[in-house]
C-alpha cells in the first residue's frame, strides 16, 4: 500500500531499449502536405478550459478488482487506470490491460458518483476495452473523436486522466511523433501509435489524448518511466475496434500465419531490392501459410488481387489488419515472388484462437498454471503444441521448495498425463480430495527441452493460522 | 641325622641373616652406577651454541610458491637470523683432544657463522665442524683451543653390554637438566631372543620431551633438536662406553652403527670440506646434463577461462590458471629425450600448448613423449638436434640403512642451471600404497630431486608415487585432490631404469598430448540424468536399490547413436554404479557431492563472460555436456572397460561396455570465426540439435558468439541462435558456412542474407561482410 491507501496501479511499463527506439527513426513520405495547424493565436488558458468544458464531464476513474495470477497464487488486487465516456448511454472506453482479468469494475464519474460497471469487449492486441456503465439517472456527458490522421507532429494536445491516482489531471504536451510503430519489442502489431510529451503516468492508461479543439484524438495506454515518452492509441484505430466491440464483444481475427518484415527493415538493417510488396520473414508452425507451402523470403505481392505495399515498418500495421479481415475459411489467393519467379498460392485463412490460455491457482500447491497458446507463449509452445505451463511459484511456497520454476511445463502429474487446464484442475480436485493419500506426488516437468522428475511435496498447508 | 637338622638351621639362620644385606647390596649398587652415571654426564656432557648468519646466495621467498616439501621440514633459519637467536644443542665430548658428538639435525654449513661450545664449567671453546657421521646419526665437532680444567671421562672398552644406562642434558627454560636413565633395549619378536637385539633410540623422558613439546616456547629449531640428540652411553657399573643419538636403536654387533667411543672417534663421514667439493663436482660433472623445460599453456579467448577443463581439476598449476610459462628441470637420459621428475596430469596436459627445451640458453622446440604411470614424471623428446650431455640411469645398488648418501636438487641458480647438494640418509621404511615398503630419507627432499652416491652416480630419484584411480577418488570424494603428491618416496634405479630406457612402454595411456580441438573432446555414455532424493527414491519405490535416494542417476534422456541406446539404457532407467579396475571398489554413482562450488557443472564457468554481461545472463538452451557422468568417465580413461549396472522396474541389469570418445558437443564443435564481421558460429552438434528439437535434415548452424559493435551485432543476431540459410541456400556446418562468406567476398558482395531461427520462429537478417579481411578466416581455427 502506498501513502494514498491504494493498493496497486495499473499502467503498462515497456522497457524499449533506447537503441531500438531510435532505429525506428524513418518516416514514410506522407501522401499529403502537412496540415499547418490553426493559425488563430494558441490561448494556453482558452484551451483548457475548452478541454474541461467538452471532455472533462466524460472523463472517468476506472477502479476494477482484477485477478493476478502471476505470483504463484491467485490474488485478488485494486488496480486504477482513466476511461473516456463515449456515448450518453453510458458507453466508455478504457484500455484493455486497465480491466484484465477484473472481476468487479467501478468507476468514478466527474460528478463524484460512483458507478459500477460491466466489461462489454476487450482486444489485448490493440489493448482496448468497451465497458458500460450502469447508471440510470439519465443521459451522461460524454467525448466526441477527432480525426487522428490529421494530427501533426508539433500539434499541442492534452493528456486526461488520473496518474498514481490523483483524479481528473490534465498534463499538456505535444505531438512528438503520429506514425510510431513499437511492435519490434512489444506485441501491439496492428496500428501504429501517437507519441506525446504530455506526461502519461500509472494511472493515466485508458484516459483521453485530447486535441485543441476538445476532440478525443487518442487514448492514453503505455509509457517510459520517468521521461517525456508516451503513446497513444490513435482514435481512427480506437473507433475500428469498438465497432467491433459493441458487435461482437471482441475482435475476431483470421489467421494466416504469414510473419511479415518491412522490405526496408532499419531494424536489423537489411533491405530488399524490391519496389513493391513486403516480404515474409517467417511462416509459423502448423498455420495456412506453412500448409499452403509459403516460405521465409517470399515476397508477397498482392492479396486476392489488390496489390500490398510493405517497404517501411510504418506500413506493416494496416497490412495485418487487412490481412486479418480475410473472411475465414473462404480461400484467397497470394501472389508471390521467389527467386526472381512469380506464383499464385491459395490460403484458407483460419480463426485467430484466444491470445492467452486459461490460469488457474493450485492454491494448495502454491503455484499458478496456464495453457500454452501459440500466440501467448510462443517458446513453449514449440515443445508443446497442446500443454499447460508453470504460471508462477510463491515463495515461500511447496512449489518452489520442490524445485518447480516458472515456464516448466507440465507433462505428468502422478502417472495422469496433462494436455489442459482441465486436465490440472480434475486432477489437483482428485488429489486433495484423497485425504487419505501421501501429501506427496511426482510431477514430470519439460524445462529447456529436458524431461525433469520433482516430487511435489504439499504437506505444509501455507494458508492454516496458528 | 641331628647334623642334617643343624646344618639346615645353620643355613636357614645365614639365609636370614644375609637376605637383607643382599637387597641392601642391590640398592647400592644401583646408586652407584647412578652416581657414576651423573659423574660421567657432568663431565661429558656439554652445550653447543650455533650461531647463524645470512649466506651470500640466500633467495628471497616469492609469493606463490609451488607446493614444496623442502619449505615445511627445514629448519627455519631466517627466523633464528631475523631473531637474531642462537640455537644450543647438547653435545657430548668423547675425548680431552676436543671432540664433541651432536645429533645430526641436517644443519646447513652455510647458514653457520661460528660455534662455540660451553664446557660444563661455563667456559666457551671456538669449535668447527668436521664432519657428518656414515654410521651414526650424529656430527663430529672439534673444539679448536685446547681444554683448561676440562677433561673426559673415562671411557670403559667393552663389546658388548647387557644393561647400558644413558645420560642425556636438556632444557627448560634457563634450567639445563641431566636425564639419567636406562637405554631401553628391543628385542627381536620372531627370533625371540633373551639377549637385546638393539638398543638405545628415545628414552622416556626424551621421547616426551619432544612429543609434548616441553621446551616452553621454543621454536621448531628445538623441537627438531629434540628428536636428535646425543647420550651418552654406559654400561652397568655406570661407565661411559661411547655415545647413541636418540633417534635411531644400534645393534650391539655394531653392524648398524657404532656405539663404542673409538669407533665413533674413528668413525667414516663426510666432511664439510668433502661436501662442498662434490656439490662443484656435481655441478661439473652432472649440470651439463640437466636442463629447463618450459611449458606453455594454450589461451583460449572464448568460452570461457578454460575451456578444456572444469575448474575442479587436480593438478592444476597456479601459472596454468593464470596463463603464465611454467618452467621445470629435467635430465637428459637419452640424446634426446629429457626425464622431468615432475607431476603432470591429464587435464594440465590438455592446457599446454608446447613444450620447449633450453639448451645452451635457446629454447628448442620439443614434444611430449609420455608420463609415466608409476611415477609421477614425464618425458619430453628435442624435436631436433640432440643434447650436448646426457646421464646414463644404470642399475645402482640401494646404500645401506644409515650410511650416507647425496640429494642433488636442481634449480636455477645466478641464471644457470645449478644443482643443489645436500646429504641424507634413511633409517626407516614405511609400509605404504599397495602394501610395499618403501624408503623414506630422513631429511625432507624436494620434488624432483636426485638421489646419489658419493661417487656421484645415480642411485634414483625422489618423486611422486601415483596412484591408481587417483582422480576417481577425487571426483567421487569431491575434493581437489593433489594429483601425483600424495605419496613421495625416492624411486630407485631399479625401477627408474627399465622405464627410462622405453618410456612409451610405462606410459600411462590416459596421459597424452592431443590436439586442441581433440583435448576437448569428451567421453560419454549419452544420456542427460538427474540425481535421485529421497523423495523421489520413496516415490518410485527404489529406496534399497539406492539407498534412500542417496545414490542414482534418473536417465532423462537417451542420446541416439550413443553407448547408452546400444546398451539398451532407456529413459527411466535409474544409473546405479560403475565397477573399473582401477578402483577396488564399486563407484556409487552419486552426483549429490557437487554441490560445492569446485563442481558446479554449468555454463557460467564456460560460457564467454562478455556475452553474459552483455546479453544478460544469456545462457545455451541446451546442457552442458560437462557434467558429473562424462568427468568421473574421463577420469576412468577412454578405452578403459567398466561394467555399468542400472535399475529398470525394480531389476538391475548390468552391462559391460568400453569408455569411448563422444561425437563434438557445443563446447568443442567445429567452428568458424571472423571477428571483424563479429560471428562465431558452430556446427549443429548431438545435443543442441536435441535440445531444439532438429529434424536431421534440417541444415543449420548454431551461433556461439557475437563481438560487441560488429556487423553481426547490427544485424540483430544473438547467440545461441540458429543460422538456417544464407541468400536462400540451406548452410549445414561451420566450415560451409566460411566458405560461402569466401566466396561472397570474393565475388565482391556487400552483404550476405542469413535465415535465423529461434525456437521456430525465423526472420531475415542481412550481415555486413565488407569489413572482413580475408587473412582472418579459417574455418578449423
Amino acid at each position: 500500500m502506498n501513502s494514498l491507501g491504494m493498493s496497486s496501479h495499473r499502467w503498462k511499463r515497456v522497457t524499449l531499449s533506447v537503441a531500438g527506439v531510435l532505429a525506428l527513426g524513418v518516416l514514410p513520405a506522407r501522401a499529403e502536405l502537412s496540415v499547418p495547424p490553426d493559425k488563430r493565436s494558441i490561448d494556453f488558458e482558452q484551451v483548457i478550459t475548452t478541454a474541461k468544458e467538452k471532455v472533462f464531464p466524460a472523463l472517468i476513474f476506472v477502479k476494477p478488482i482484477r485477478e493476478n495470477y502471476e505470483e504463484g497464487e491467485k490474488e485478488r488486487e485494486q488496480v486504477f487506470g482513466s476511461g473516456v465516456i463515449i456515448s450518453p448511454d453510458g458507453l466508455a472506453i478504457t484500455n484493455q490491460h486497465v480491466v484484465d482479468k477484473a472481476i468487479r469494475v467501478n468507476c468514478v464519474l466527474w460528478k463524484k458518483e460512483q458507478v459500477t460497471a460491466r466489461v462489454v469487449g476487450e482486444d489485448k492486441e490493440t489493448d482496448l476495452a468497451l465497458i458500460q456503465l450502469k447508471w440510470e439517472g439519465g443521459p451522461l456527458p460524454f467525448a466526441e473523436f477527432g480525426d487522428s490522421d490529421k494530427l501533426t507532429e508539433g500539434q499541442f494536445v492534452m493528456a486526461l486522466g488520473a496518474p498514481f491516482g490523483f483524479t481528473r489531471s490534465i498534463s499538456l504536451g505535444v505531438i512528438s511523433s503520429t506514425q510510431r510503430y513499437i511492435g519490434f519489442r512489444t506485441m501491439y502489431k496492428y496500428n501504429l501509435w501517437l507519441q506525446t510529451d504530455a506526461a502519461i503516468n500509472p494511472g493515466n492508461s485508458g484516459g483521453p489524448l485530447v486535441d485543441t479543439n476538445g476532440h478525443v484524438v487518442g487514448i492514453n495506454t503505455l509509457g517510459l518511466m520517468g521521461v517525456d515518452i508516451g503513446f497513444s492509441i490513435p482514435s481512427n484505430e480506437v473507433r475500428k475496434v469498438v465497432e467491433r466491440l459493441k458487435k461482437d464483444g471482441k475482435v475476431f481475427r483470421a489467421w494466416t500465419g504469414l510473419d511479415l518484415q518491412a522490405l526496408k527493415d532499419f531494424d536489423s538493417n537489411t533491405f530488399i531490392n524490391s519496389e513493391e510488396g513486403v516480404l515474409i520473414k517467417g511462416v509459423e508452425d502448423d498455420s495456412p501459410a506453412e500448409q499452403a507451402g509459403i516460405r521465409s523470403g517470399d515476397i508477397l505481392l498482392e492479396v486476392g488481387g489488390r496489390k500490398v505495399l510493405g517497404v517501411f515498418v510504418e506500413q506493416l500495421p494496416q497490412l495485418r489488419w487487412d490481412l486479418a479481415e480475410l473472411p475465414v475459411g473462404k480461400p484467397v489467393t497470394l501472389t508471390l515472388r521467389r527467386a526472381g519467379e512469380t506464383l499464385k498460392v491459395d490460403i484458407a485463412p483460419a480463426l485467430k484462437e484466444d491470445s492467452e490460455g486459461e490460469d488457474f491457482d493450485c492454491h494448495r500447491w502454491n503455484m499458478t498454471v496456464k495453457g500454452i497458446t501459440s500466440h501467448a507463449n510462443p517458446s513453449l509452445y514449440f515443445y508443446r503444441k497442446k500443454g499447460v505451463f508453470i504460471r508462477g511459484v510463491r515463495a515461500p511456497g511447496n512449489a518452489a521448495l520442490c524445485g518447480l520454476m516458472k515456464h516448466d511445463i507440465l507433462l505428468k502429474v502422478g502417472a495422469e498425463p496433462v494436455e489442459s487446464i482441465g486436465d490440472v484442475k480434475r486432477i489437483y480436485g482428485a488429489l486433495l480430495a484423497d485425504q487419505a493419500r501421501e501429501k506427496k506426488v511426482l510431477v514430470t516437468v519439460l524445462r529447456e527441452g529436458i524431461e525433469k522428475l520433482l516430487v511435489l511435496d504439499y504437506r505444509t498447508d501455507y494458508e492454516k493460522e496458528d | 641325622m641331628r647334623h642334617t637338622k643343624q646344618a639346615a638351621s645353620l643355613a636357614v639362620l645365614a639365609l636370614a641373616l644375609l637376605l637383607p644385606a643382599w637387597g641392601m647390596t642391590v640398592q647400592a649398587k644401583e646408586s652407584a652406577s647412578r652416581e657414576a652415571m651423573l659423574s660421567a654426564g657432568r663431565a661429558a656432557l656439554c652445550r653447543v651454541h650455533f650461531f647463524f648468519k645470512r649466506p651470500a646466495d640466500m633467495k628471497e621467498r616469492q609469493a606463490g610458491m609451488p607446493y614444496d616439501m623442502d619449505l615445511f621440514s627445514r629448519m627455519p633459519y631466517e627466523e633464528l637470523i631475523a631473531q637474531q637467536k642462537s640455537l644450543v644443542l647438547p653435545g657430548v665430548l668423547l675425548d680431552d683432544a676436543g671432540h664433541v658428538l651432536i645429533g645430526d639435525i641436517h644443519l646447513e654449513e652455510k647458514y653457520v657463522d661460528h660455534i662455540e661450545v660451553m664446557a660444563p664449567d661455563g667456559t666457551r671453546y671456538p669449535a668447527k665442524l668436521d664432519r657428518i657421521l656414515d654410521r651414526s646419526t650424529g656430527v663430529m665437532l672439534s673444539i679448536t683451543e685446547p681444554l683448561k680444567n676440562w677433561k673426559a671421562p673415562k671411557f670403559a672398552s667393552q663389546a658388548t653390554i647387557a644393561d647400558a644406562g644413558v645420560v642425556t642434558l636438556r632444557r627448560t627454560g634457563r634450567d639445563w637438566l641431566l636425564d639419567v636413565g636406562s637405554a631401553g633395549a628391543d628385542y627381536s619378536y620372531e627370533a625371540g631372543n633373551a639377549v637385546p637385539k638393539r638398543f638405545g633410540g628415545a628414552t622416556e623422558t626424551s621421547m616426551m620431551a619432544a612429543a609434548f613439546g616441553m621446551f616452553g616456547e621454543e621454536g621448531m629449531a628445538e623441537m627438531m633438536s629434540a628428536q636428535h640428540r646425543p647420550m651418552l652411553l654406559c654400561n652397568e657399573k655406570g661407565q661411559p662406553v661411547g655415545a647413541l643419538v636418540s633417534d635411531f636403536a644400534i645393534d650391539q654387533e655394531q653392524k648398524l652403527g657404532d656405539w663404542q667411543r673409538e669407533r665413533l672417534l674413528a668413525g667414516p663421514g663426510i666432511s664439510y670440506a668433502d661436501l662442498r667439493a662434490l656439490g662443484e663436482k656435481c655441478n661439473e660433472e652432472l649440470g651439463g646434463k640437466a636442463y629447463k623445460c618450459v611449458i606453455q599453456y594454450r589461451h583460449e579467448e572464448e568460452e570461457g577461462a578454460n575451456g578444456y577443463v572444469p575448474h575442479y581439476s587436480p593438478g592444476s598449476s597456479s601459472e596454468m590458471e593464470e596463463g603464465k610459462d611454467r618452467e621445470l628441470f629435467g635430465l637428459a637420459i637419452s640424446p634426446k629425450q629429457l626425464f622431468v621428475p615432475q607431476p603432470i596430469s591429464r587435464d594440465e596436459l590438455a592446457n599446454i600448448d608446447k613444450f620447449e627445451i633450453v639448451v645452451g640458453d635457446k629454447p628448442q622446440p620439443a614434444e611430449f613423449v609420455a608420463a609415466f604411470q608409476d611415477v609421477a614424471g614425464f618425458v619430453v623428446a628435442l624435436k631436433e638436434g640432440e643434447f650436448p650431455a646426457f646421464a646414463a640411469i644404470s642399475a645402482g645398488q640401494t646404500p645401506e640403512r644409515m650410511r650416507l648418501f647425496l640429494t642433488a636438487t636442481v634449480e636455477e641458480k645466478f641464471g644457470k642451471t645449478h644443482f643443489e647438494v645436500a646429504p641424507n640418509r634413511w633409517l626407516h621404511e614405511s609400509l605404504g600404497y599397495k602394501d610395499l615398503f618403501y624408503i623414506s630419507p630422513t631429511y625432507s627432499v624436494s620434488v624432483g630431486g636426485w638421489i646419489l652416491d658419493r661417487q656421484l652416480n645415480i642411485l634414483g630419484v625422489f618423486a611422486g608415487q601415483r596412484l591408481t584411480g587417483e582422480e576417481i577418488q577425487a571426483l567421487g570424494a569431491g575434493y581437489r585432490g593433489d594429483f601425483g603428491r600424495r605419496l613421495m618416496r625416492i624411486f630407485w634405479n631399479s625401477e627408474l631404469a627399465p622405464m627410462l630406457a622405453n618410456p612409451v612402454a610405462f606410459a600411462d595411456p590416459q596421459i597424452r598430448h592431443k590436439s586442441k580441438e581433440d583435448a576437448k573432446r569428451l567421453v560419454w555414455l549419452g544420456v542427460e540424468s538427474s540425481p535421485l532424493t529421497s523423495d523421489l527414491a520413496k516415490q518410485l519405490k527404489v529406496e534399497r536399490e539406492t539407498k534412500d535416494g542417496t545414490i542414482g542417476l534418473y536417465v532423462n534422456l537417451v542420446y541416439r547413436n550413443s553407448p547408452a541406446a546400444r546398451l539398451g539404457i532407456k529413459e527411466g532407467d535409474i544409473l546405479l554404479q560403475i565397477e573399473t579396475a582401477k578402483q577396488p571398489h564399486p563407484i556409487d554413482l552419486n552426483a549429490m557431492n557437487i554441490d560445492s562450488e569446485m563442481f558446479r557443472f554449468d555454463w557460467r564457468q564456460y560460457a564467454d563472460y562478455s556475452t553474459v554481461e552483455e546479453y544478460g545472463e544469456a545462457e545455451p538452451r541446451w546442457p552442458l555436456q560437462i557434467n558429473y557422468m562424462t568427468m568421473l568417465l574421463q577420469s576412468i580413461g577412454e578405452g578403459e572397460k567398466i561394467k555399468l549396472t542400472w535399475l529398470r522396474a525394480g531389476a538391475k541389469i548390468a552391462q559391460e561396455y568400453q569408455i569411448e570418445l563422444g561425437p563434438p558437443n557445443f563446447l568443442c564443435a567445429p567452428k568458424f570465426k571472423n571477428k571483424e564481421i563479429g560471428l562465431t558460429v558452430k556446427d549443429v552438434t548431438y545435443e543442441v540439435r536435441t535440445a531444439l528439437r532438429l529434424d536431421d535434415e534440417r541444415a543449420a548452424v548454431v551461433v556461439a558468439k557475437i563481438e560487441r559493435g560488429s556487423p553481426a551485432e547490427v544485424a540483430r543476431i544473438a547467440p545461441f541462435e540458429l543460422i538456417t540459410a544464407m541468400d536462400g541456400a540451406p548452410v549445414g556446418s561451420a566450415r560451409e558456412f566460411g566458405q560461402r562468406i569466401q566466396e561472397a567476398q570474393a565475388a565482391g558482395k556487400k552483404s550476405v542474407r542469413l535465415t535465423v531461427e529461434l525456437l521456430g520462429a525465423s526472420r531475415l537478417a542481412d550481415l555486413d561482410i565488407t569489413k572482413a579481411a580475408a587473412s582472418k578466416e579459417n574455418p578449423q581455427e
